[in-house]
């Protein structure tokens, strides 16, 4: 028996190596995508997740928005680097301060991607929409500047010719504002205020429904510098130029794929795999690996946000309902070293809610004074952090916000020698109980959605039921009414700093760092410049397959 | 009525309410889960959530909308995604299910081929080197997960050596590590079912028969003693092949393959529950079709089993 089967095993190993052998020869070093995409001129980006969807009125994230660009244009575009408002669909605009109104020419070359001309109508269509309650869109107060746009979106005006959106002729779009807004032109970019097609939207019956579909690639229709060609949930979504793109004869690429890549590990493995031209993030311990070798391919880009934990300040929660014990818990973190060898990406350390820009440099109002926080807390009642029962920090599983967590868990207990203990649900569960207010201090981070400080400072407004901290200041909802109403940009500007100075000693929150995008992106890639927003226009995008250097950022 | 038939179809009938439990107990589950489809980090707006709600039927009683969601189901609806609104949940099984489903059966004839092979290598010798290192190496693979093996090959063949895609599933190339990951757990498994079954009936008198009558030992170890094995393996490869096809979540997390493992923790984690629905009731409905084709197989077999 043994020699017959000792023959026969001795065939199946050998059917099984050469099985092996021919499949490891047909693979070889094969040529990458990247190779391959740089020779078509399509760009390879990591979208970092399935969009919510492609129809401008009803995506909600910054990664959502990274596609939009790519397939809409509204009147205005950010300047790539400082994100000035520059001509889009507009080529100029007036504005008159007594009745604030805005008057924008449109450009009469401006076309959609089937052939039909883009008109002004199609904008007070696409704002009318966005407007409608019944579509329910995540992002309509972004349009509450507009006058009478609030009262219309929340069903209170019935009738859209009361809106402040006017068609004077196909060329000419005025927009009537509520109240003087600085920042306008720059939410004229923003992906609220794109316009979308509306033979194509009344086809689809898509006015006030959220799943039309009409959004798929045999019926796209878009006026942006590319148009939708392929379009698969967990796959890719591939777009290609459009040449009735008004100027199409400046963009260089011939397409783009986004692959939404939600695993960040294998999004790093894709980058180098040659799979990718540029990913969406850098997941923080793989940080070190190319900052200490000097990686050509890694970037980091300060963005307008700001990570933080919100303080529940309600009284049933005792100590936490005293400013002076949330101040001392301020006080009493070093911010530096969290950023330095904690999160490690480059973070700009906070203590303040709204970063700078170029038009704000918010003031600081605490510094990191350990002795000076015990004496805080000393005074509020609880010296040596006695007599606080203790708090929960609740955040959302993620090991980058555990390990921001335990830093302060430790930080506290060291310097106050008040008890935390950590506990984090998924993200559902998270915001569930934000929403609900059930929390003692809870992880919390907001991108700003324009370039001015009244993204951030109006979150804490009694009015706006985002942050759940409890807080209440008449004071800092008089400051921000004021900035609303101002229309001269200094005096703006000290009312939020103002606001800002009551926000940070008063502290229902505890600001810790700006953050920064970091990612990997091939040298190739030219004309990606890096801006507050993160916002990329592709119009200026190209790849050089010869360069093996980074482009130099401004 | 033959026994074996009347099994079969009394099994089938047994599918139903099983089924209908499943999908009840998964819909009063998902919409107990803290927090809704509409809770956004960004806080949307009163009227827009009560729009949406509206929309999607979700500020109906409970009792209406499980009469409302059973009913469509029964007419092969499964709603719309909440959080993607372009897509509806039927589309996306129809766009999935048959990767997930090709690359299942990739996996599962990995493990059949490698699993049967080894364990066949193993038994024709029992405690020699080759059965202590064959099975050594079977133990190696199941202890081994995926999430393990999955990058290491990652990184030599897709990162070092530069011969394969890490993402996609395009070319017959992107096919080829998936489907070992996925299916070497399982040829291992299947190597120590086929080795202990063919080595408990190498001792029996029909095998000594057989020999005695002059048959190979190749013909007694691949015709008498692996088709003792056969049962167990059916029994074994029943569900696993229900799992396989369906999906799984590392396996396609960790090669970006388009499939339903994927969509399935996704949506689980951000309330997608239409499509958490679908994919339970596509799960169960595959697992339990796959045990009943795995029952009626092993009572063909050994038509004993019909009567017991």
């Amino acid at each position: 028996m043994s020699a017959t089967a000792s023959n026969l095993s001795r065939i199946i190993a050998a059917v099984g190596v050469c099985v092996l052998a021919l499949t490891l020869c047909a693979c070889g070093r094969r040529e990458t995508p990247v190779e391959i995409a740089n020779r078509e001129g399509i760009l390879l980006v990591s979208s970092g997740g399935d969009p919510t969807s492609i129809d401008p009125q009803l995506i909600e994230t910054l990664n959502d928005s990274h596609i939009s660009v790519a397939l809409f244009e509204g009147l205005t575009v950010p300047d790539p680097v400082t994100l000035e408002p520059r001509p889009g669909v507009a080529t100029s605009w007036e504005y008159d301060d007594k009745t604030l109104t805005w008057t924008f020419h449109l450009r009469p070359e401006a076309k959609w991607s089937n052939g039909d001309p883009l008109v002004a109508g199609d904008f007070v269509f696409s704002f009318q929409r966005m407007l409608t309650p019944e579509l329910g869109a995540d992002y309509a107060n972004m349009l509450y500047p507009i006058k009478n746009a609030k009262a219309f979106n929340d069903g209170t005006l019935k009738d859209f010719s009361q809106v402040g959106v006017k068609a004077i002729d196909d060329h000419t779009l005025q927009i009537q504002l509520e109240h003087p807004t600085g920042y306008f032109l720059e939410l004229c970019y923003h992906q609220t205020y794109l316009p979308v097609h509306p033979p194509t939207i009344k086809k689809f019956d898509a006015m006030a429904r959220r799943d039309s579909g009409w959004d798929k690639p045999e019926s796209f229709v878009g006026n942006g510098p590319f148009v939708l060609t392929k379009y698969v949930l967990g796959d890719v979504v591939e777009v290609k130029k459009n040449p009735l793109y008004w100027n199409a004869a400046a963009i260089r690429l011939n397409g783009i794929r986004f692959y939404p890549i939600a695993d960040v590990n294998a999004e790093e493995r894709a980058f180098r795999n040659g799979a990718l031209h540029i990913t969406s993030t850098l997941p923080p311990p793989r940080i070190p690996a190319y900052r200490d070798t000097h990686s050509p391919y890694l970037r980091v880009m300060p963005v307008y946000g700001s990570y933080f934990y919100t303080i529940n300040t309600r009284k049933e929660k005792g100590a936490l309902n005293d400013p002076r014990v949330r101040l001392a818990l301020n006080m009493a973190i070093d911010r530096q070293a969290l950023v330095d060898h904690v999160t490690r990406g480059g973070q700009i350390p906070s203590y303040t809610m709204t970063p700078p820009s170029a038009q704000y440099q918010p003031r600081a109002h605490f510094t990191e004074d350990v002795a000076a926080a015990q004496k805080l807390l000393a005074e509020a009642g609880y010296p040596g952090g006695k007599g606080i029962p203790p708090i929960e920090l609740l955040y959302n599983t993620s090991d980058a916000h555990r390990a921001v967590a335990e830093y302060l868990q430790a930080a506290w207990k060291k310097n106050l020698g008040v008890d935390v203990h950590l506990a984090n649900t998924a993200v559902s569960a998270w915001l569930d109980r934000r929403h609900n207010a059930d929390f003692d201090i809870i992880r919390a981070g907001w991108y700003g959605d324009y370039l001015d400080p009244s993204t951030f400072l109006e979150l804490f407004a009694s009015d706006n039921e985002m942050e759940q901290s409890g807080w209440k200041s008449d004071k800092y909802d008089a400051f921000i009414a004021d900035a609303q109403k101002e229309s001269d940009p200094a005096k703006r500007m000290e009312d939020f700093q103002q606001a800002e100075a009551i926000l940070d000693t008063d502290a229902p929150i505890i600001p810790l760092y700006y953050y920064t995008t970091i990612i990997l992106i091939r040298p190739e890639v030219r004309g990606y410049e890096n801006n507050l927003l993160d916002q990329h226009l592709y119009t200026n995008v190209y790849l050089d397959p010869t360069a093996t250097t980074p482009e130099p950022q401004q | 009525m033959h026994p074996v038939l009347r099994r079969a179809l009394v099994r089938l009938f047994e599918i139903i309410p099983v089924l209908w439990v499943v999908v009840t107990l998964t819909f009063l589950m998902v919409r107990w889960a803290p927090g809704g489809p509409f809770d956004t980090e960004r806080a949307l707006t009163p009227e827009a959530k009560k729009h949406n709600d509206a929309y999607y039927g979700l500020d109906k009683p409970l009792f209406v909308q499980y009469e409302k969601y059973l009913s469509n189901f029964l007419h092969g609806d499964l709603g719309t995604l909440y959080r993607h609104p372009d897509w509806s949940v039927n589309e996306l099984l129809a766009q999935k299910a048959p990767v997930s489903a090709e690359l299942g059966l990739w996996a599962t004839l990995v493990a059949l081929v490698i699993g049967l092979g080894t364990g066949v290598i193993a038994a024709s010798r029992p405690r020699s080197k080759r059965d202590y290192g064959t099975m050594a190496v079977a133990m190696i693979a199941i202890c081994l997960p995926s999430f393990v093996l999955g990058p290491i090959l990652l990184l030599v063949f897709g990162l070092k050596l530069q011969m394969v895609n890490v993402m996609g599933w395009n070319t017959v190339g992107d096919r080829v590590l998936p489907s070992l990951v996925l299916g070497l757990y399982y040829a291992a498994y299947i190597a120590r079912l086929t080795r202990g079954s063919m080595l408990e009936v190498r001792a029996q008198d029909f095998i000594r028969t057989a020999r005695a009558k002059g048959n190979g030992s190749v013909r007694i170890l691949l015709v008498h003693m692996l088709r003792n094995a056969l049962g167990p393996i059916i029994a074994y490869l029943a569900p696993t092949v229900a799992g396989l096809v369906t999906g799984s979540f590392v396996v396609e997390s960790i090669f970006q393959i388009p499939g339903i493992g994927r969509m399935f923790v996704e949506a689980a984690l951000n309330h997608e529950d239409q499509l958490l629905l679908g994919v339970t009731v596509l799960f169960s409905a595959i697992l339990l079709f796959c045990n009943w084709l795995g029952d009626v197989l092993i009572t063909a077999l050994n038509p004993k089993a019909a009567i017991e």
